[in-house]
């Protein structure tokens, strides 16, 4: 006879048995689905579950053991699990029994009591690979959504960070998470975020890049509109300058928005290293963005149209050297950049010893033997050689991604036009940087619209208590910062 | 007006550089040269003085209708009919400065660059280029001038290049063509440094207080006139009286006698810099002339007006890009622009003093 709360009203039957035969022919009979009876007191129950989600032991310990020990005492009562809610339909049952919870079916009481007793794997938490700082925290994503909310949460202890959960994906659901501090972040973006991912439908969400994908303003621009990153503590400083976050469970890999194109130029080493130093090596970024795109462009123009532009000592060199190639400069670099390119895509699938073995052999061998054989002249491997290394400044694996298209076209309009062809399209990408938005907001501010106050924090790190507001892009709720960082005067 | 789709003051500022900096830098000092000798640089003076007494003249009658553009305010003060007429006169004087300044772009490439290369692939690149940018908003066209502005420091950069070359016993004695070939020199400038009747349409779409708006079209204007000033005298002074005669673009011809130790020939270098200056005015007399249009058929985007007046300006530019044409066109532009910039302003001025039509609250 059971004794406690009775509910005729109750979705289940009132035979445990009747109603665990009840979720399991609605769930498919897979065969990790498992069912135990066991009986505490005089009362039997059974628990339902998916073999390979849960934990045995904390079944075992949390569920069995107590109920058993305590029989007289309400189930609610004796259960030692904390993650633990009635199911109010059938449905629910059977998505919680698919997340990895325990159903838990006793004799009489027309309910199901979901415990969860899901089985947590988690890889060490590493440096992320393609994020490396030299001085700062090294701990980075891991792919589960809680592990990474907490790092975010430890670091950014305020009683205005929220974490929203919304779950996606309408056959295989995943949990994400919309994180922002409430007191910062501006209420219309978060907004806006929102009604983005709500009105998102897939079937699975299988990466953050895929949510990226749908939210972005602009999907067929070349550059990324959200930060993806693996860092906790860049994730801190972006959501103190009042950006929003989104996770996705299953994924290391943190989107940030709204966020300029200079974001992507920006590495936490900046911020540990000294001001003028931090300085030094962002300018160094920048100028890698113009070096990667227009060097390539410029040799081919100045080859091909403007010879006369080259120094005097120089130019019997470099004559000397292109002469001799059969090919038009075009044909030449643009073999030379896709010989990269290759090289590139093959090293990063191969496992890393072999992929080592391939950057030497592509870069030593084929650069040499390519001279050699006369097929390149020596100033397009300089120059292709060149080009590579400062693509690969950009701290951000998708802004990289976007330069290295973007030098082709340049290359193209260059043997067309020479340096007309150059501005035609520099000009074009300007008006495309100009024209793109970020979640709303200006893509390439502070340059456009011009805002002089927050270039200090752009080309240049200034000092930290020269950094008084946050920058306008986010259109924070309060643009100044709670303090002066630099209070002390030396008398 | 739209209301949310604004500019700063400075947006202003700099949309007005990039329209008066234009195709005129390379061949301004020649033009004057012409008329009024060794004093053309007082002659372009005599202009940034005329100019800012039309920004006064322009200011004023914009300030009396500061929710409204030209298109708008000029029926209100003139009845429809003529209202209409000044309309039309201005876009079609807006759409023949927009293909003059494509057509002399493509004849000094032609010249300079490109001799094999047909105008037709220019004109249509070109006139691409500005439809993707002229068809948005002017936030993100006043943006993109901004950011353009930054080319400017070439200019500056020529100065510092050319200090030790130029000779100031050249200028001497300041003013012996004598007035009236200084005055009528000043006509020739007309065309390089028109552009400060965009005011006429974005003054409605500047956020900012009264003054302001003025000081910065003022400031634009000065901006401009100091440096076409510099940039003759530096030509002049350059150049003696004989062989300045016979360089249509004197200032290519001195940047290339610039000799640096990394780069041979610079003028290569600043024709770029030109094209870009020549675009962003081209950029802005299209966007103007579309605005107008799209006032005149009563459609709420211009975007669609682009897009017609982009197909209509390649044709009618490739065929007036040679040297006669832009000759007798750039003469009726000259001539033109005094009107537009102060004949119409003064008489839309003065009608609407006495007829006591105004709509701001003072």
């Amino acid at each position: 006879m059971p004794f406690w709360r009775q509910d005729e009203n109750g979705v289940f039957p009132a035979s445990a048995d009747e109603s665990a035969k009840m979720i399991e022919a609605i769930a498919t009979h897979s065969s990790d689905i498992k069912k135990r009876s066991f009986s505490f007191g005089k009362t039997e129950g059974i628990v339902l579950y998916i073999e390979t989600m849960i934990e045995a032991s904390k079944i075992e310990e949390r569920i069995l053991q107590p109920l058993k020990e305590q029989a007289s005492k309400k189930p609610e009562d004796a259960l030692m699990v904390l993650d633990y809610e009635e199911a109010l339909s059938k449905e629910e049952a059977l998505k919680g029994l698919i997340t990895g919870k325990t159903l838990l079916f006793i004799e009489g009481s027309r309910t199901c009591l979901l415990c969860g007793t899901q089985k947590n794997t988690l890889r060490t938490i590493t440096e992320p690979l393609n994020e490396k700082v030299v001085r700062g925290p090294h701990d980075g994503f891991v792919e589960n959504i809680e592990t990474n909310i907490f790092f975010i949460r430890k670091r950014v202890e305020s009683k205005g960070l929220t974490v929203e959960y919304m779950e996606k994906g309408s056959r295989a659901g995943s949990l994400m998470a919309i994180i922002y501090e409430k007191d910062i972040a501006n209420p219309e973006l978060v907004k806006r975020m929102k009604q983005r991912l709500e009105t998102i439908d897939v079937e699975m969400v299988f990466d953050s890049g895929q949510i990226e994908e749908l939210i972005e303003d602009s999907t067929l621009s070349p550059f990324p509109q959200l930060l993806n990153t693996e860092r906790p503590d860049r994730v801190a400083a972006n959501l103190m300058e009042g950006r929003i976050a989104i996770l996705n469970d299953g994924s290391p890999t943190c989107l940030l928005a709204p966020v300029s194109f200079f974001s992507f130029y920006q590495s936490p080493d900046d911020y540990t290293a000294r001001s003028v130093t931090g300085s030094f090596y962002r300018i160094i970024r920048l100028f890698s963005f113009f070096f990667a795109i227009l060097l390539p462009a410029f040799y081919i123009s100045v080859v091909s149209f403007h010879s006369e532009i080259v120094p005097r000592d120089l130019i019997l060199q470099l004559q000397g050297s292109v002469e001799q190639v059969p090919y038009p400069p075009l044909i030449e670099a643009l073999f030379m950049e896709l010989t990269i390119e290759l090289i590139r895509e093959a090293g990063i699938r191969l496992p890393s010893p072999i992929g080592q073995t391939i950057g030497i052999v592509g870069g030593l061998v084929i650069g040499d033997a390519v001279v050699g054989a006369g097929l390149v002249s020596n100033f397009t491997v300089i120059v292709v050689a060149l080009t590579a290394i400062s693509s690969y400044v950009v701290p951000s694996t998708e802004m990289n991604a976007a330069i290295r298209l973007l030098r082709f076209p340049f290359m193209i309009v260059a043997s067309l036009f020479g340096f007309f062809g150059i501005v035609f399209a520099m000009m074009i990408l300007l008006i495309h940087l100009c024209k793109l938005t970020s979640l709303g907001m200006p893509y390439f501010s502070p340059l456009a619209p011009l805002r002089w106050k927050d270039l200090k924090d752009t080309f240049v790190r200034r000092t930290w208590w020269k950094l008084k507001k946050r920058p306008y892009d986010s259109k924070p709720q309060v643009m100044e910062k709670d303090s002066e960082a630099r209070q002390w005067v030396d008398k | 007006m739209n209301k949310e789709a604004s500019i700063s003051s400075w947006q202003l500022y700099f949309f007005i550089l990039q329209t008066q900096v234009g195709v005129g830098i390379l061949s301004l000092p020649y033009k004057v040269h012409e008329v009024a000798g060794k004093d053309g640089w007082l002659s372009i003076l005599l202009t940034g003085f005329f100019m800012q007494i039309a920004i006064a003249v322009i200011w004023l009658l914009c300030s009396r209708f500061p929710e409204k553009t030209l298109s708008d305010f000029s029926p209100v003060i003139v009845g429809r009919v003529i209202g209409l007429f000044i309309n039309i006169l201005y876009v079609l004087f807006f759409f023949m400065v927009a293909s003059q300044v494509l057509s002399v772009f493509l004849s000094i490439t032609a010249d300079w660059a490109f001799p094999n290369t047909p105008p037709l692939v220019f004109a249509v690149i070109i006139t691409a280029i500005t439809i993707y940018l002229v068809k948005e908003d002017i936030r993100v066209i006043a943006r993109f001038h901004v950011l353009m502005s930054f080319f400017l420091v070439a200019v500056l950069i020529v100065f510092i290049f050319m200090w030790k070359y130029l000779n100031v016993y050249y200028l001497l004695p300041i003013g012996s063509s004598g007035i009236k070939d200084i005055l009528w020199g000043s006509e020739k400038a007309f065309f390089s440094l028109a552009g400060i009747e965009c005011l006429l349409w974005l003054y409605p779409m500047t956020q900012a207080d009264k003054r302001a708006k003025w000081k910065v079209v003022a400031g634009a204007s000065l901006t401009v006139t100091v440096m076409y000033t510099l940039l003759a005298i530096c030509t002049y002074t350059y150049f003696s009286r004989e062989k300045l005669t016979h360089v249509p673009e004197p200032v290519i011809y001195m940047i290339k006698s610039i000799e640096l130790e990394i780069v041979e020939r610079l003028d290569l270098i600043f024709l770029a810099f030109w094209a870009v200056f020549s675009i962003t005015t081209f950029m802005s007399y299209l966007y103007l002339t579309s605005l107008g249009a799209a006032k005149m058929v009563k459609t709420e985007h211009h975007k669609g007006a682009v897009y017609c007046l982009g197909l209509l300006i390649v044709p009618l530019s490739v065929y007036t890009a040679n040297d006669e044409h832009i000759q007798v066109l750039g003469d009726i532009i000259s001539r033109a622009a005094i009107a537009f910039l102060f004949a119409v302003p003064l008489f839309l001025l003065a009608v609407a003093m006495i007829r006591k039509k105004r709509e701001d609250q003072s």
